[in-house]
């Protein structure tokens, strides 16, 4: 291992620990911020993070936090205090109405990504008035959610949602459990976002059935993905949803995400 | 994004699956809204100045000379979308210029299409008065009988109605604009489905006007006087003149003057969604449907108040014309609609358009000095945003003043024409014509590596396109330079072309002085696309 890598693991290892520092001390200032992405899986599915690392998921170099947009001055200064400097690229986003933050520490590296109100990515997520479902991290079918939504899966995303419906049943609104309302309430409602997430669970289905992952993790995580296809199937739809899938795939489906560098 | 097989990792892998290093970024502008900003920027309001201007082409076409006009824009349209499918950066026709050309071309260019940016975003508010509220005001008094009307809609025409419209738009989007440029996109968004809305109305109040189902001269005739429409036509004498290619050709300066601006959406490149596309698409579709439509609205006007009429009542004296309000098309729209309310409503896509377009402008001025500024090539300040909505406070404010000046000057005195701007406009275009054309030779590397590599033969499209908008863009500056009719060539608007110039050419200098003690390396700096 050179010192590189080296530096990098251990940056992995702090990035779990300063992520729930800062929604502590964050929280300690009337500041709601919660942990969301493969932070947020890691902390979740505390079970399962030895496999995270054995099946070669990337070290975590980022932080991901979700937070509400009235607060976006009071996240400024939060995060300078704490020593980030905000990316003066993401500075001039506000202006054109992108909802987001974007700090990078300049001792340990650690790169801070904070989304407000609504991740708008390939689709858009509204959780603000969610944050105080759960702590430190958002909420599973939140975090779910926000994995369902990519349109180009990588390796990292098709091991977080192993592992996030390896170690949690997909159920109730009850701590440990997805929330298979919400997910329903969101993915109902929107075509676009039902198709690509129906994509992603078949591209996961397919990817556990793979020699080199513990047999019963596979079932089980096969049985999660066929119940959540199931109930995506059979629940009903609203009328957005109905229009939209009239069009179906003649239509881009998906908004269009540019790399950041 | 290619599919890149995933490498190194023990997951169980399948087809379709990619790399990616961090979360990335929806933008937030869309095709439709750089079209909307082509429609506010082309300000089809302006067909009212147009319009009045055929007189002096005898024999033109009005619509042959507007197809030209949107023929030429969309070779130039070529050049500025295909330029920033390379470049898509904030400061637009600045960074194609400063890297392709030279720097000192993209800072004096730059900086003059700035500084008469500035003088449209003033004086168009004073247009929003004299060429949208007081026509609608006089068509209001004329078929309401109530001279209060007419004499508002005189006032709003007069010193202090240009002086308070112009205050109106510097100040509403000044505030507007330092909330975010994403609000001022919705706002503009719902400003042009409004116009949309109000321009079908006045088709259908044109073409039911055109096909006698509504008698302009019936109600002309009512509200000025019986005989009043004879008597405009026989005061003026003869105006019937045989077809003429030439003066088509020389008319189409005038609506070149509104089509081509489209193409300033540039400024935003940077902010729009797959900007690999949607600028070319946005600015085409804009030249498009409002050259369609200033056709569109040019024929029908001919049909509905008769082209003798129009030709008429622009070219008679103020005392042989028999309403106490200026002989614009869009009075006589009202007059033909009969009806107070269709007034209102034909009016509104007048209105909306040269509200926004001034606000079109303030946006192409902030975001070039945000790039100098991004370039070392202004003062820090430049780019300094606010610390609520992000916004270039400063760049907003030192525009806002500016154009200030500019309603001062338009609304006070006489010095100021309504072309007046267009000749040191004609410069910075040409400047991006030559870019397109030397871009492939001159950036070779650059050329084949980017989505533009199109070649017909050996020839690559973009010179070939920017070869026929160079040679558009000349003949019409060329025209500016001799004419008289367009105003373009009095003294104070030639003064100022060249007086922008050389300050442009001082302030390059002191800066690159500047940036070089500083030990800038600015040729490096100049070869690279702007980080943002």
């Amino acid at each position: 291992m050179d010192v590189t890598d080296a530096a990098t693991l251990s940056r992995a290892e702090r990035i779990p620990g300063e992520a729930t520092r800062l929604v502590g001390t964050a929280a300690e200032q009337s500041l709601l911020l919660r942990i969301t992405g493969s932070v947020a899986v890691h902390l979740h599915c505390s079970r399962h993070n030895g496999l995270m690392r054995e099946l070669g998921r990337r070290p975590f170099y980022d932080i991901d936090f979700w937070g509400r947009d009235r607060d976006h001055q009071r996240i400024d200064a939060f995060f300078h205090a704490e020593g980030y400097l905000a990316d003066p690229a993401a500075l001039g986003l506000r202006e054109w109405g992108i909802k987001r933050q974007i700090f990078a520490h300049p001792e340990t590296g650690i790169k801070i990504d904070v989304f407000m109100d609504t991740l708008v990515m390939a689709h858009s997520i509204k959780f603000a008035d969610r944050l105080e479902l759960a702590e430190p991290c958002v909420s599973l079918a939140d975090l779910v959610l926000s994995k369902l939504q990519i349109h180009e899966m990588t390796a990292n995303d098709l091991i977080d949602l192993t592992v996030l419906l390896g170690e949690h049943r997909i159920g109730m609104q009850v701590a440990g459990q997805i929330d298979l309302e919400r997910i329903l309430d969101v993915l109902c409602d929107d075509w676009g976002f039902w198709y690509s997430a129906d994509l992603n669970l078949a591209l996961l289905h397919e990817s556990v059935q793979r020699p080199g992952l513990d047999p019963e993790l596979a079932a089980r995580v096969r049985t999660q993905i066929e119940t959540l296809r199931a109930h995506l199937a059979e629940a009903p739809k609203s009328r957005r949803w109905r229009m939209r899938a009239k069009v179906g795939t003649r239509k881009r489906w998906y908004q269009q995400v540019e790399e950041v560098t | 994004m290619t599919a890149i097989p995933t490498v190194n990792t023990g997951v169980p892998t399948t087809t379709g699956i990619f790399t990616r290093a961090s979360s990335g970024l929806v933008r937030q502008v869309r095709t439709d809204d750089v079209m909307f900003y082509g429609w506010q920027q082309i300000a089809l309001g302006y067909i009212i100045f147009i319009v009045a201007a055929w007189q002096f082409y005898p024999g033109a076409s009005m619509e042959l000379a507007t197809l030209m006009a949107t023929v030429a824009g969309l070779f130039i349209a070529g050049c500025y979308g295909l330029l920033s499918m390379v470049y898509p950066r904030s400061g637009g026709d600045y960074v194609f210029m400063s890297r392709i050309l030279h720097p000192v071309a993209g800072i004096v260019l730059s900086m003059s299409l700035i500084f008469w940016q500035l003088f449209y975003t003033g004086v168009n508010g004073a247009f929003l008065s004299k060429f949208g509220i007081a026509p609608m005001l006089s068509s209001l008094g004329v078929e309401e009988h109530n001279s209060g009307l007419i004499s508002a809609g005189n006032w709003f025409a007069g010193k202090w109605g240009l002086f308070l419209g112009g205050v109106l738009v510097i100040g509403v989007f000044s505030i507007v604009q330092y909330r975010g440029a994403g609000v001022y996109f919705k706002i503009q968004r719902w400003a042009s489905y409004i116009t949309a809305v109000s321009l079908l109305v006045t088709f259908v109040t044109l073409i039911l006007a055109s096909t006698g189902v509504l008698d302009f001269h019936h109600n002309f005739d009512a509200a000025a006087g019986a005989g009043a429409y004879d008597n405009v036509i026989k005061a003026a004498g003869d105006t019937h003149h045989p077809f003429s290619l030439s003066q088509s050709a020389f008319f189409a300066a005038w609506p070149a003057f509104s089509l081509w601006f489209a193409v300033l959406s540039v400024s935003f490149a940077g902010e729009v969604k797959d900007g690999q596309r949607s600028q070319l698409r946005g600015m085409t579709l804009a030249i498009v449907t409002m050259g369609g439509a200033m056709m569109l609205l040019m024929f029908l006007y001919r049909m509905a108040f008769g082209s003798a009429f129009m030709l008429a009542s622009t070219e008679v004296t103020p005392d042989q014309f028999p309403l106490q309000a200026a002989p614009y098309v869009n009075l006589y729209t009202g007059i033909a609609g009969g009806n107070p309310l269709l007034t209102v409503v034909n009016s509104l896509w007048v209105l909306s358009l040269l509200f926004f377009v001034g606000a079109s402008s303030m946006i192409v001025a902030t975001r070039s000095m945000l790039a100098w500024s991004l370039d070392g090539m202004a003062p820090r300040w430049f780019s300094a945003v606010s610390a609520k909505f992000h916004t270039p406070t400063w760049a907003l404010a030192l525009s806002a003043a500016i154009a200030f000046v500019w309603v001062c000057l338009y609304a006070f005195t006489s010095s100021i024409l309504v072309l007046g701007g267009f000749l040191g406009q004609c410069i910075p275009f040409m400047g991006v014509c030559l870019a397109a054309i030397i871009f492939p030779f001159r950036r070779k590397r650059e050329f084949e590596s980017s989505p533009i590599a199109y070649r017909w033969g050996k020839v690559p499209v973009i010179s070939v396109i920017g070869v026929i908008a160079l040679v558009c863009v000349a003949f019409v500056f060329y025209r500016l330079l001799i004419d008289a009719a367009y105003g373009a060539n009095n003294h104070l608007s030639e003064v100022m072309t060249i007086a922008v110039a050389v300050f442009a050419l001082t302030w390059y200098a002191a800066f690159r002085i500047y940036r070089a003690r500083q030990g800038a390396d600015l040729k490096g700096q100049f070869s690279e696309i702007p980080v943002e």
